[in-house]
């Protein structure tokens, strides 16, 4: 069964039918959560909140076509809110561990992902959200205004603000000397 | 290859290599164990018109309530007005001053025709923060509209920024594209901390914190003068150019600081 058909079963309160929706967005938007917020566990919590949320409030989404990015700008307030539940909870956050070997990516060295990771630690949430929209769901920037709820203008203004200030740390990581570049790290 | 490309292609294969391929178990096991115990928000004019079952007797009661709460508002509207002095405003926008300062100087009830998530005076830089952190479903909020061109006086944590890197070439930069930003008072170096995007007008002279997370007390305003003169030079490729409209609203709302001080931590 399509999407489309899916979400119009769901909406008007088919369980099952919602169900598969989730099963369907689940990967993706836990994948999504996890990159801006840098923790699994956070994660975890954004995306079944967003998975709720999506339930109890699809009767409201009026075109079913609309429900990816419906379903994108709930995945983002619910990291912005999980963001700020877990700030006022506990004083740091635990690091993201990296998911596969370091060998055998020859386009990026160790260096280069240790300067990103700490450069994208640095940057906002809402900078974080951006980059993650337009660069690993490979949203348009318009597409990126709406799934963040901010003009687009702002969203212009995030991306390319959160790539500036990633480059400067890859630059400002290779003029220190770095680590191992371009080899095996 | 330019640098931005190398960049961008650069930050698309790290993202991908930290992006998990599948959620654990746990994550839709729960959500739905959740959901299954949850029901559908329904609004009021899909219950009226049918959505859900509803028989005509519900429906006429429904119906009957939302006219005479109608009425209600009318009445109590026209009470209001009734009541107010009759001397028309020389300004149509609110002017009122909210100050969050322990200082607060006495800041005048809001006018009746603020929006509803208007909250005048101003507490901290967290209402602000708020009012550009909208629903999925809600319409985007308008400063202008809660707080006018009023001086608002605040203490934040100094991010830093300039004028973005923007692709667009807005005009003026310093307002059509700025990257400064704030945060709540305090240590917010952390995860998930939201900010607020700001302004400075570089015709201002002012003396800014040379390191970002300093302490500070902003004041400053939205609809600043300069609005009226934002534009997009330059649409960005595949999108349609943001029309005047559009660009001016987005100038208006966004905060321009008149003022930064050093505040202890």
């Amino acid at each position: 069964m399509v999407q489309r058909e899916l979400v119009e079963l769901a909406r008007k309160g088919d369980r099952d039918a919602f169900s598969a929706l989730a099963a369907s967005v689940v990967d993706r938007l836990f994948a999504t959560a996890v990159l801006i917020l840098r923790d699994h566990s956070m994660a975890d919590d954004a995306t079944q909140e967003t998975i709720v949320r999506a339930w109890r409030d699809l009767p409201s989404l009026r075109d079913p076509d609309r429900f990816e990015p419906w379903l994108r700008r709930l995945l983002v307030n619910a990291c912005r809110d999980e963001g700020r539940r877990h700030r006022r909870r506990r004083p740091e956050m635990t690091l993201l561990p990296s998911h596969e070997p370091a060998v055998g990516d020859s386009s990026l060295a160790l260096a280069d992902r240790d300067a990103l990771e700490r450069g994208f630690r640095r940057l906002s949430s809402d900078h974080r959200a951006a980059v993650v929209l337009h660069h690993y769901l490979g949203l348009s920037l318009p597409e990126v205004a709406d799934a963040t709820g901010v003009p687009l203008g702002t969203a212009k203004s995030r991306v390319h603000h959160a790539t500036r200030a990633l480059r400067a740390a890859l630059e400002a990581d290779a003029r220190s000397g770095g680590m191992t570049r371009g080899g095996t790290a | 290859m330019s640098r931005n490309d190398d960049i961008d292609k650069t930050l698309e294969s790290w993202l991908r290599r930290q992006a998990p391929r599948q959620a654990p178990d746990r994550v839709l096991d729960a959500a739905l164990e959740r959901v299954a115990e949850e029901s559908q928000r329904r609004s009021w004019l899909q219950r009226l018109t049918g959505e859900t079952p509803m028989t005509t007797l519900t429906r006429a009661a429904a119906l009957t309530a939302v006219i005479a709460m109608a009425a209600l508002i009318g009445f109590q509207f026209n009470t209001l007005v009734g009541n107010l002095d009759p001397t028309p405003s020389p300004s149509p926008s609110p002017t009122t001053t909210a100050t969050a300062s322990n200082a607060a100087t006495p800041t005048p009830e809001p006018t009746p025709t603020l929006p509803a998530y208007c909250v005048n005076p101003l507490v901290d830089i967290n209402t602000l923060i708020d009012l550009q952190s909208t629903g999925p479903l809600d319409p985007p909020r308008d400063p202008v509209a809660c707080y006018g061109d009023a001086p608002l006086t605040f203490d934040a944590t100094w991010l830093g920024g300039g004028v973005a890197d923007c692709p667009t070439a807005p005009e003026p930069a310093w307002l059509a594209c700025s990257a400064f930003s704030l945060q709540a008072p305090g240590d917010t170096r952390k995860v998930g901390a939201p900010s607020l995007g700001v302004a400075v007008d570089p015709s201002a002279s002012l003396s800014l914190p040379s390191e970002p997370y300093a302490q500070v007390r902003v004041t400053g305003h939205f609809d600043d003068p300069a609005a009226q003169t934002c534009r997009e030079t330059e649409p960005l490729p595949g999108a349609s150019a943001e029309p005047d409209s559009q660009i001016i609203e987005r100038c208006r709302n966004t905060f321009v600081i008149t003022e930064v001080v050093a505040v202890e931590p």
